[in-house]
């Protein structure tokens, strides 16, 4: 009985086991990634200028994974959408044939879940710093898209905010122990008045309290308590301390830099006192912030941040948290690790401040290194660039979109060794700020340039970013042509597009992508201006702008850049009988690598004769 | 009554169970079962022995009524009646039946609070299960004319909250029976049935769990159960949970440009299930005596689910769901002594798609294409008893691996498994001690950082276990056995936690903090009289 008994529960295990196999195998618990043991860190870049940059806000690229699909609502553009991490990665052919070399990912942690109405897909809300978005995927998602972005030769580089976290607590300004929404004052003996409780305007003292019989001191801060939209204590600790905020309420005035650095980002995002550390001031912001977003390369690799909201941060911070970050990363063997910002202005010398390494005061710089318990001093090292705000408005907006003169890029560029950084940083990218700023058309806080503007427009706008100094920074979606306005119109899903590779927006930046690769020129050289005009509409060398790239760090090679920016008109690098003068020696041929071949011979004197180009186009000539 | 019972059992092959109230049912990802689920006995209710295969005795047929002699002379024939007499019924012979399966307990842990279930399985030690209470209402009827015996069948099934515990006044009821069946259908052997009503197989006690089959739907079935031992069942039918998957209810304007607004079943699916079940018993030994048998179970079960569409949002443009499907292959094989309710159950079980998901659950994590393809189910499993003299011994034990639709390893995704031993001394016939060991294990596929290392790198997959060890000392007024019910029984349970396991609790739960768990209960369990829930 034994043996037929076992015959039969042999046949029944093997008919179980066999339909499991042929369905989808069951194997044991385990991943892919290896969550056992620590990562080891390495250097991927070798020269950041060499990458083309794609931005991708993570919600609204690629749904992989269904089950992370929690709260989503894609009627709404303020709502969580479903993409994730799992669906980048499978999208990676994708961006590799359009030539992407570094993915910029919107942030990674846990966020506000939703406030208001509005989720926080973006990822800007922090509410723990050292967890995972679940919405996106968890720690083997993320360590699965950088690994297989590594295999491709990719970098990664994530999103944070140190600014501030989101909208976790509110003032209690009438003691009541609710978040009030209400109006104040009668209109003739006080101003009327709006006041919510989660978003008060700024006042310099820090929020009062108030009662019927006037101010009462401090209004207490009150951490409110809902897990289900994970309104819920932040983490690490110290930013549970209300002492870790400066407390002042929302900015309204941006040019007031009492309000800029120590308000609150408008919309009840709690502005973080960076200043505070543990060793001077008992309250360790500066090391949280350093831990928490230095463990996350250390867990996954990561090869750099861009950091929002750098205008809206105490100085002194930068110094602190991007020397600390790159002595961290450097002792574990993590070199190039960039650190590039956001400052939200026009303003060149505003936002090159951010990559200056000036020293302040001595008096000041020792008070910053009473902070410092590692035995490295502070020295006046911060970001390794940021986002080119002003040549987005300058260039952009004003030439680009709007048809104005061209020579208003020559004169902001020329400011460019002035107001930003000229050293690299120690331990940093090894180039100076000034040498590589991040270029972009648009992003996911302005209006797409299709939103307004022309396709003609937009590639040549695309050609500027590709063939000028610094990297290029292109916005998901640009390559099919998504065209939505303000946020969150300009925060389109990706997928119903069924990522084509043959649209002619997609083709050109593969092309320029290409170009860019195979020009060292393009990618390492200095620029000089040699053709820009102050006129504008139909005068004769309206729109046209031009460039060489050569020397600095490109060899030999070469590259000259010619624009026709104005969006009705032909135009040529002539005016007045004189045309375009390139440092090349005569009889030099170029050709056009970005157009059909044509080929141009650089004639007396570097002189250069060339056709008009028609309206919103442009050359890239190299030696033929 | 106990007669009553055996010929039920007899008739209704297949051991007995009573389903979990759907507001009970686990979540996706824990099965499809009936974790805290309701009772049954090795294989039957109503003290009957355990099934064990074995050919079922044949039900006692009723002997025709013998008209009785005249005692009167006959009287003058009267007019006719005005109003005509109602046509007389059939001759036969019924009956009505009561018949539950109850447990009620009161229960205390260390710190005196309410007694909680302390499992971090699915299908756990039921040492700690909370109240449940079936009543079944039967009708029996044997009918003379075709020779059909039939059975209306009513189950109301009641759950916690009981009202001398929280003071509410009301009712968590169910109705798990409601069908008619009717046996010897023109060949002996031959059964239908037709209505609501829980089909199931063997079940492990000790688990409170049916591993191989366990349908609770609307529908019909048929079977035959050859006299060699053979039989085969096949059953149809359909169930719709009341969630978002299967049906979705909306506003739209009244029609004919009426005021107002219409709810209409914009997504209206129901799961189509169909399952057969082969079964042969074979003996080792005289059929009209308990001798030692063999029974082996080759099981299936196919599900269809129609497309349909529903509203994201309110007013949100339509989104599909598409048509979807599963299937489930398994089998059993049982041997057993024939004495004593002696046993042993072996199990395994695949489940493909839409039937890897609990029957009642929402499934959960759905692939990119919102179906079920790609989840499955293995579950693997065993249960026995044994009885010598005074002592006893129950066991179950199981493996089971769920993955949802979702190709990443997500907190849906589970590696579970529990062995519980149970031994048992009686004292004389009327009481005795049960003895429990048991240890449950569970991993899900979740990437966490542990509160405890906040430094360290978060792990996974998060993985916990629990030792279990009881001891339940009953009165047992029906006699000795594993198997034998009623019991008026005092219950201690120890649950010792390690750090994974308290880490599946929220913060703040009692059990995430505690790493010794008790449990002391005073209650009692019964089950007579019930039918067999496979057929």
């Amino acid at each position: 009985m034994k043996k037929r008994l076992g015959s039969r529960s042999l046949a029944l295990t093997a008919l179980v086991v066999a339909t499991a196999a042929l369905h989808n195998g069951s194997g044991c618990m385990s991943y892919d990634e290896g969550l056992e043991g620590e990562i080891t860190l390495q250097t991927h870049v070798e020269d950041w200028r060499d990458e083309v940059i794609y931005q991708v806000l993570v919600d609204r690229f690629a749904d992989g994974d269904e089950g992370n699909n929690y709260r989503v609502d894609r009627s709404a553009m303020g709502k969580y959408h479903g993409g994730d991490w799992k669906g980048l990665e499978g999208q990676l052919d994708y961006l590799q044939e359009l030539g992407v070399t570094t993915l910029w990912i919107s942030p990674i942690i846990k966020n506000v879940d939703t406030d208001a109405g509005f989720d926080g897909y973006h990822g800007y809300w922090a509410q723990d710093l050292t967890a995972l978005n679940p919405h996106f995927g968890d720690l083997a998602a993320l360590r699965s898209l950088v690994n297989a972005c590594h295999e491709r030769g990719m970098k990664v580089i994530v999103d944070i905010v140190t600014n501030h976290l989101g909208q976790l607590f509110y003032y209690d300004i009438n003691m009541n122990g609710e978040p009030d929404d209400r109006v104040a004052g009668d209109g003739v003996s006080s101003t009327v008045t709006h006041i919510n409780e989660y978003d008060p305007d700024f006042d310099p003292r820090g929020i009062q309290s108030r009662t019927s019989l006037g101010e009462a001191g401090p209004a207490p801060v009150i951490f409110t308590y809902d897990p289900a939209t994970n309104h819920v204590p932040p983490q690490p600790e110290v930013f549970q301390n209300p002492l870790a905020y400066n407390r002042k309420g929302r900015t309204y005035n941006f040019e007031d830099p009492d309000q800029l650095v120590h308000g609150d980002f408008p919309g009840g995002l709690k502005d973080v006192n960076t200043v505070l550390c543990e060793a001077r001031d008992g309250v360790g912001v500066k090391e949280a912030m350093v831990d928490s977003f230095a463990r996350w390369v250390e867990l996954t690799d990561i090869d750099g941040f861009r950091i929002d909201t750098v205008k809206h941060v105490e100085r002194e911070f930068w110094r602190y948290f991007t020397q600390k970050l790159r002595q961290r990363l450097a002792d574990k063997g993590k070199a190039n690790f960039i650190m590039f910002g956001e400052a939200f202005d026009g303003r060149d010398n505003l936002i090159g401040a951010f990559t200056k390494n000036d020293l302040p005061s001595e008096d000041q710089l020792a008070w910053e290194n009473e902070c410092v318990t590692d035995g490295r001093p502070l020295t006046g090292d911060q970001l390794d660039s940021v986002f080119y705000f002003s040549q987005y408005f300058t260039a952009i907006r004003d030439v680009f979109q709007l048809g104005q003169s061209t020579k208003r890029i020559e004169d902001l560029w020329a400011l460019r060794p002035v107001n930003w950084g000229t050293e690299a940083m120690e331990l940093g990218t090894g180039v100076a700020p000034s040498d590589m700023p991040i270029n972009f058309i648009d992003n996911h806080d302005v209006p797409r340039f299709l939103f307004t503007g022309s396709r003609e427009g937009l590639h040549n706008a695309l050609t500027f970013v590709f063939t000028v100094q610094g990297v290029p920074c292109i916005y998901y979606g640009t390559e099919q042509e998504l065209a939505g306005g303000n946020d969150p119109s300009n925060r389109e899903d990706l997928w119903p597009t069924g990522f084509p590779t043959d649209g002619p927006t997609f083709d050109v930046i593969r092309r320029l992508s290409a170009i860019r690769r195979d020009s060292a020129a393009l990618r390492r050289g200095a620029i000089s201006v040699v053709w820009s005009s102050d006129r504008s509409g139909d005068e004769e060398d309206a729109g046209v702008f031009a460039f060489e790239r050569a020397g600095g760090d490109a060899g030999d090679d070469y590259a000259l850049v010619v624009f026709n920016a104005n969006p009705s008109k032909d135009s040529a690098p002539s005016f007045n009988g004189a045309n375009l003068t390139t440092s090349l020696p005569q009889g030099t041929e170029l050709v056009d690598v970005l157009g059909d071949g044509q080929t141009f011979t650089v004639g007396a004197g570097g002189e250069l004769a060339l056709d008009p180009l028609a309206p919103q186009s442009a050359l890239i000539l190299v030696p033929n | 009554m106990r007669e009553l019972s055996i010929v039920a059992l007899s008739l209704l092959p297949l051991s007995s169970a009573l389903a979990q109230p759907a507001a009970e049912q686990p979540p996706a990802g824990q099965g499809g079962g009936d974790a805290g689920a309701p009772p049954s006995g090795g294989g039957g209710e109503g003290g009957a022995p355990p099934e064990q295969g074995g050919a079922p005795p044949e039900p006692a047929k009723p002997e025709p009524t013998k008209p009785e002699p005249p005692k009167e002379e006959p009287k003058k024939p009267e007019p006719p009646p005005a109003v005509p007499e109602p046509p007389k019924e059939t001759p036969h012979k019924g009956s009505f039946e009561f018949g539950s399966y109850g447990r009620v307990i009161a229960a205390v842990n260390g710190e005196g609070g309410p007694g909680r279930d302390a499992d971090i399985v699915a299908h756990g030690s039921r040492m700690d299960e909370d109240n449940y209470m079936e009543a079944e209402l039967r009708r029996e009827d044997d009918w003379d004319k075709t020779g059909i015996h039939t059975n209306v069948v009513l189950t109301l099934a009641l759950a916690s909250p009981v009202f001398h515990w929280s003071g509410e006044f009301e009712l968590n009821a169910a109705i798990r029976n409601m069908y008619l069946e009717a046996r010897d259908i023109g060949v002996k052997g031959l059964t239908a049935w037709a209505g609501s009503r829980m089909v199931r197989g063997d079940d492990i006690y000790v688990l409170d769990w049916w591993p191989l089959d366990n349908l609770n739907l609307l529908g019909a079935g048929v079977s035959y159960a050859h006299e060699v031992g053979t039989s085969g069942q096949l059953v149809v039918g359909a169930t719709q949970p009341n969630v978002p998957f299967f049906k979705q209810t909306v506003e739209r304007p009244a029609p004919l440009d009426q005021y107002g607004s219409v709810a209409i079943p914009l997504l209206d699916r129901q799961k189509l299930i169909g399952a057969l079940r082969l079964q042969h018993h074979q003996k080792f030994g005289p059929k009209d005596k308990p001798s030692p048998g063999l029974k082996a179970v080759l099981y299936g079960e196919g599900y269809a689910l129609p497309e349909g569409q529903y509203e994201p949002e309110p007013g949100a443009e339509l989104e599909q769901l598409p048509s979807d499907g599963g299937f489930t292959v398994g089998g059993q094989v049982t041997l057993y002594s024939g004495k004593r309710d002696t046993f042993v159950h072996l199990f395994a079980r695949y489940s493909g798609n839409l039937a890897a998901y609990g029957q009642f659950a929402r499934p959960g994590h759905l692939n990119l294409e919102k179906t079920t393809e790609g989840a499955r189910e293995v579950v693997v499993a065993a249960a026995g008893n044994a009885e010598i003299e005074f002592f006893g011994v129950m066991m179950g034990a199981y493996f089971r691996s769920f993955r949802d639709a979702s190709e990443p390893l997500d907190f849906e995704d589970v590696d579970e498994g529990a062995v519980v031993l149970r031994p048992t001394f009686s004292f004389g016939e009327i009481a005795g001690v049960a003895l429990e060991g048991a240890f449950e294990m569970a991993q899900r596929g979740v990437v966490y950082q542990n509160p405890l290392e906040p430094d360290a790198a978060p792990e996974g997959p998060a993985i916990g276990s629990v030792w279990r060890l009881g001891i339940a000392p009953y009165i047992s007024p029906a006699g000795r056995g594993n198997y034998v019910r009623p019991h008026i029984r005092a219950i201690y349970n120890l649950a010792i936690r390690d750090e994974g396991s308290r880490q599946f609790y929220p913060e703040d739960h009692p059990f995430r903090a505690r790493e010794l768990e008790h449990y002391f209960g005073l209650g009692a369990e019964w089950w007579f009289n019930s039918s067999s829930y496979g057929f």
